[in-house]
């Protein structure tokens, strides 16, 4: 145990020169929960569309709260619709109906239709929203794991200067080692907990309660430390590292939908996007939300034996090099 | 000039002999293109849409990234001591981070346009009936990311920390900027907030060349770029002092 | 002779701590001059302000009779920097290497190629010229960090502790080398800690301390101060009642210094009075465990200088 106080006390005093960077981390980290928060506040089907007359007697259709119209002499160009500032162009048909120009799928534009005969229509069955709570997750799920990495710094200095070497021949516990190194970097997550907790008081509807949010995190820390923990123990050198865990990270937190519910309408695919651990835990978050948790432990189990398995390789690897030498 | 172009040399080897930094600007680039593509194609009804999206956004977003290998060029802890042997030499410290700029860009456009090149014809995507266009206008952003991460080097002397920030940042603008998903139908708020990413401007300009063939935001981003670069050299020749790295 | 390099009352301070102090001395043409001093002496510093890295608060530099500031690249152009820390491409070959750091100083062509084969021979590494230098040994590291610095046949050559950290064979080699440098008529501006390289190679030397220059002269004049002296030091098993008083009783003492259970005892050459000795000490009960004796030596000279006291 003296060990991993005596690693932890270290970190900590490790971790003040680049306490700049770390806030600045930190930082952006709470601004994307309160952006995920606000952001589920807007969230429901709106389609926003470029209503042009072309001297047509017809009344333009009306906005409502699904359905942005905006009324323009001449259609914009067609990078507006690539870029999706509007979702379609409508002109009026020749019979009193609407005709539509959009880059969208088959089933947008027949939601589109629903809402030009009735802009006030429900809308909500059908295109169902992300939970805050999910939401907060997820787009926290990107900066957390990248925090994670960048905090590991403790572990990839050692490795790579040789204190790691002079641990590990100490009679010291190389475990506790480890683990102090792990709960520091789990620890950094604390002013995270501590603004759902501000908006916990405050009022606001946050999706989970705190001893979910703080076990939810914790795991999800776990799980950046685990694959940042094997990727410094693979390769020599730590920037290589870091730039293949934020690649990784990055690429893998966006297919998993951590921002925005992707599907690929394709059954491998989709089944491939399953595998990423992200993924199921986001699906279990989401049926947490919804208050069928029981029913989906599946990929909660499934995210925690990743992580673990992560770290155990981990574990190993560093165990066979540096101590397990005879 | 001979001096600067040694250097320059030494650079530029530096870094295509990183297998790292060479398969982060073509593989990660291919791979993430390809597969928000691939995603985001059921909620076109074309795929080929989604598929110029995601080139052109995923295309900016390697290029702003650009500023990471700028920094791994500058102070990756195996040539960080070499590189500043050179403030010894009658070369001078305008060459030391000039260099790493002009060779970083160099590095980055050129795999760039070999990934345009082989990958627009393959999906028939689009950079407009005027393609040099597209391509001229990828130069000065490149150039301007380059800057921007030896600048942040001669700020904090350290590429982990650069690379860490700029990595945050950069994705972060290019969230704001729409280059993953688009907030313009996310609600009034998002999309003023998405305008105040330059990532926004620049993605418009782009999407204006290949889908509208409309230059009129050409000049002003070229310009834009081009200011910005010359205010970051500038800045890197404040900041960056020979004695810091003594 | 005019001095190739004339320093007057060079002056610097970090954040309120004076680390050179009027520090005045020159650098003759053709010399190996060694800088001695304990850590924080201020002799890094020094290296780097004459090196034109850092800037001086005050003093000047003249380098053939001109400010060095009025021709920097020039001087730059004449200067041959091996720095403590090895800096060199560990990804690149020798060859590359020593090209690329040749050609910052103006080499092209065959020039350069004579250049880069001159600096592997002088640094034994001809042999291993195209192997990547990430697989050398540490001591073909310091050589190859040596010859980047001279490839380019500089007037003067300073060098940053270069020895450190590696085998008696490369120190030894690169001792050798440093004297051929001087053969080809380079100056040498030399710092270490060891002074079995200074009494090798050195023609000059300057020792400073707290950012001043205490003593400076060759080998010889800064140990004839001491080199009519001889020191003993005893070992005894307890001291008990001898104090410095009574050794001075004795002819040819000249010091006396008790710490803990070793006497150290400075005499005079020539006076044979070390039986004096240990008959005082046998009178006073002591049990003699161990004598030694050595002549003057520049570590003697140094640490009468600088203390024995172990620095920050």
């Amino acid at each position: 145990m003296k060990t991993f106080f005596a690693v932890l006390k270290n970190d900590y005093l490790r971790m003040l020169p680049r306490w700049t960077v770390m806030g600045v981390f930190t930082l952006f980290t709470l601004c994307t929960m309160l952006f995920a928060v606000y952001l589920t506040e807007v969230q429901h089907f709106n389609a926003h569309i470029a209503y042009i007359p072309q001297g047509s007697s017809m009344s333009a259709p009306q906005s409502s709260p699904s359905l942005t119209v905006t009324v323009l002499k001449t259609a914009p160009p067609r990078s507006a619709l690539m870029q999706q500032q509007y979702d379609a162009y409508v002109t009026p048909g020749p019979s009193g109906e609407y005709n539509i120009e959009t880059l969208k799928n088959q089933d947008f534009e027949q939601l589109l239709i629903l809402l030009l005969k009735d802009p006030n229509a429900d809308l909500s069955a059908l295109q169902p929203g992300r939970g805050v709570g999910v939401n907060v997750l997820g787009f926290m799920m990107m900066f957390v794991l990248t925090f994670a990495s960048f905090n590991l710094f403790v572990f990839a200095d050692d490795k790579e200067q040789g204190q790691l070497r002079r641990v590990a021949t100490a009679p010291v516990s190389f475990g506790f080692y480890l683990a102090a190194h792990c709960l520091f970097c789990i620890s950094l997550l604390l002013p995270e907990y501590l603004l759902l907790v501000t908006l916990k008081l405050l009022g606001w509807d946050i999706g989970f309660s705190l001893l979910q949010y703080a076990g939810l995190l914790a795991i999800l820390g776990l799980f950046g430390i685990s694959l940042s923990l094997l990727l410094h123990t693979l390769i020599k050198k730590p920037d290589n590292a870091n730039m293949l865990g934020n690649s990784i990270v990055v690429l893998t937190s966006i297919l998993s939908g951590s921002f925005y519910s992707l599907k690929a309408g394709n059954p491998v695919l989709d089944h491939l996007v399953d595998l990423l651990p992200q993924k199921q835990f986001l699906t279990f978050t989401a049926a947490l939300q919804n208050g069928n948790a029981a029913a989906h432990t599946g990929p909660l189990l499934y995210f925690i034996v990743f992580t673990f398995a992560l770290l155990a390789a981990a574990v190993t690897i560093l165990h066979k090099k540096y101590v397990k030498q005879v | 000039m001979q001096r600067f172009y040694s250097i320059f040399k030494m650079d530029l080897t530096n870094l295509f002999k990183n297998p790292v930094l060479v398969g982060y600007n073509i593989v990660f680039a291919v791979l993430i293109t390809a597969i928000m593509g691939f995603l985001m194609s059921g909620s076109y009804a074309n795929a080929a849409d989604s598929y110029q999206y995601y080139t052109v956004t995923m295309i900016l977003y390697g290029v702003f990234n650009g500023a990471m290998t700028a920094s791994n060029c500058f102070m990756e802890r195996d040539i960080k001591r070499p590189n500043l042997r050179i403030i010894f030499s009658p070369a001078g410290s305008f060459p030391i981070y000039f260099s790493k700029i002009l060779a970083s860009f160099v590095f980055d456009y050129s795999l760039h346009l070999i990934l345009l090149a082989l990958w627009c014809p393959a999906l028939h995507i689009s950079l407009g009936s005027r393609p040099i266009f597209f391509l001229l206008l990828l130069a000065p952003i490149e150039f301007a990311s380059a800057a921007l991460g030896t600048f942040f080097c001669c700020i904090f002397h350290s590429e982990e920390t650069t690379s860490t920030l700029l990595s945050l940042v950069i994705s972060v603008l290019c969230i704001l900027g729409g280059s993953f998903f688009s907030l313009d139908g996310m609600g009034k708020g998002l999309a003023l907030l998405s305008r105040l990413s330059p990532v926004k401007w620049i993605n418009d300009a782009f999407f204006a060349l290949c889908c509208d063939n409309d230059l009129h935001l050409f000049m002003p981003v070229l310009l834009g770029a081009t200011a910005v670069s010359a205010l970051l050299v500038l800045g890197c020749r404040v900041f960056f002092s020979t004695e810091d790295y003594l | 002779m005019e001095n190739l390099m004339s320093i007057q009352d060079l002056q610097k301070s970090f954040k309120g701590n004076c680390v050179l102090k009027n520090l005045s001395f020159a650098v003759q043409p053709g010399e190996i001059l060694c800088i001695l001093g304990p850590n924080g002496a201020g002799k890094t510093t020094t290296i780097n302000i004459l090196t034109a890295a850092l800037r001086s608060d005050g003093g000047t530099i003249l380098f053939k009779g001109s400010p060095i500031g009025k021709q920097l690249k020039a001087y730059k152009q004449s200067l041959g920097i091996v720095p403590q820390e090895i800096s060199l491409y560990e990804e690149l070959s020798a060859e590359r290497n020593l090209s690329f750091f040749a050609s910052l100083y103006g080499l092209r062509g065959a020039k350069l190629k004579q250049a880069v084969d001159e600096a592997l021979t002088f640094a034994g590494l001809q042999e291993r010229r195209h192997d990547k230098v990430k697989t050398f040994s540490g001591g073909m590291k310091r050589r190859l960090n040596i010859a980047c610095a001279i490839a380019h046949h500089p007037e003067l050559v300073i060098m940053d502790e270069p020895t450190v950290g590696i085998d008696p064979q490369s120190r030894n080699y690169i001792l050798n080398s440093i004297q051929k440098l001087r053969d080809e008529n380079m100056t040498v501006i030399y710092t270490t800690h060891y002074m079995e390289e200074v009494e090798t190679i050195s023609t000059r030397i300057l020792i400073m301390d707290h950012g001043v220059l205490i003593a400076q002269g060759t080998k010889e004049s800064l140990k004839a101060d001491i080199e009519n002296e001889k020191k003993y030091t005893i070992e005894v098993e307890e001291n008990g009642q001898i104090t410095h008083d009574d050794f001075f009783a004795i002819e040819g003492v000249k010091s006396a210094n008790l710490q803990g259970n070793t006497i150290e005892i400075t005499s005079l050459k020539g006076v044979e009075n070390l039986d004096r000795i240990i008959a005082l000490l046998v009178s006073r009960g002591e049990k003699i465990q161990n004598i030694t004796s050595e002549n003057a030596s520049l570590e003697t000279v140094f640490l009468k200088l600088t203390g024995r006291k172990l620095r920050d």
